[in-house]
């Protein structure tokens, strides 16, 4: 109840705050689903961007026939479509994605490319990640 | 030098073409400005797609660099674009974030 309470007080600040109606979105009634799902459509984008991505790439580079090409063609539109999910400002997504995008990508290749991250790629990494957070998630004040 | 030099021009075209497209997408579903809007989107993603494939050379950790450049890129579009100014914590979020660039791609191994 109390947690309910805490969603509800989050939203209506949101709402106020960033002239938003995020009741009308379920995925947003408490502050922790509304960040786990936000992370959730982040990660999401990422796949299909470095997916997309390397269809294309299979097809000019490996010479893989032309249905890469265009099924990475697709796969980057519905990358496209996923940021528009996302309960805030265009540039403020892409901006935050834009650390998230370095954060897969190192795991991209350790996880594909067994490209193990050193010391400095994992501070770096994480340094990235607090400063897309305070971008992403510092709450607002009298925000038009 | 060139290369680097050619690395780069690259990676701003790409940041380009990605937020470009993904703001043509966002202009269909967000702002109802039409499918004809968001399949043109889907070409210029599709177009971007086809920069990396350009690189010179294996970069190592360039991702990094491209993850700064996209960062930039994105709040200057917000700027330019849509009018909206940085706010206070894009701007620290943002050079916290560049920090964490310059120690993954700078720092000498």
């Amino acid at each position: 109840m109390v947690s309910f309470q805490n969603g509800a007080m989050f939203i209506s600040v949101i709402n106020s705050k960033l002239n938003m109606n995020l009741e009308n979105d379920p995925k947003c009634i408490s502050k922790t689903r509304c960040i786990l799902y936000t992370i959730f459509l982040f990660i999401l984008a990422g796949i299909f961007e470095i997916g997309g991505g390397y269809l294309v790439w299979l097809w000019l580079r490996e010479n893989k026939e032309i249905t890469f090409a265009i099924l990475g063609a697709v796969v980057l539109f519905l990358y496209g479509i996923v940021p528009t999910f996302q309960p805030s400002y265009f540039h403020r997504i892409y901006a935050t994605y834009g650390g998230i995008f370095v954060v897969m990508s190192l795991a991209w290749g350790w996880a594909f490319d067994g490209t193990v991250p050193d010391n400095y790629d994992l501070i770096g990494a994480s340094i990235i990640l607090v400063g897309v957070a305070i971008i992403y998630y510092w709450p607002r004040k009298g925000e038009n | 030098m060139v290369d680097i030099a050619i690395s780069m021009t690259l990676f701003f075209l790409a940041a380009l073409f990605e937020i470009c497209g993904g703001y043509l997408v966002w202009l269909w579903l967000r702002e109802n400005k039409g499918l004809g809007v968001g399949l043109l989107g889907g070409v210029v993603l599709a177009i971007y797609g086809i920069i990396p494939t350009l690189q010179p050379a294996h970069f190592g950790r360039v991702y990094a660099a491209y993850g700064g450049i996209f960062i930039v890129s994105s709040l200057i579009w917000g700027f330019v674009v849509d009018k909206k100014n940085p706010d206070r914590y894009e701007i620290i979020g943002a050079l916290i974030a560049l920090v964490g660039v310059f120690v993954m791609f700078y720092i000498p191994r």
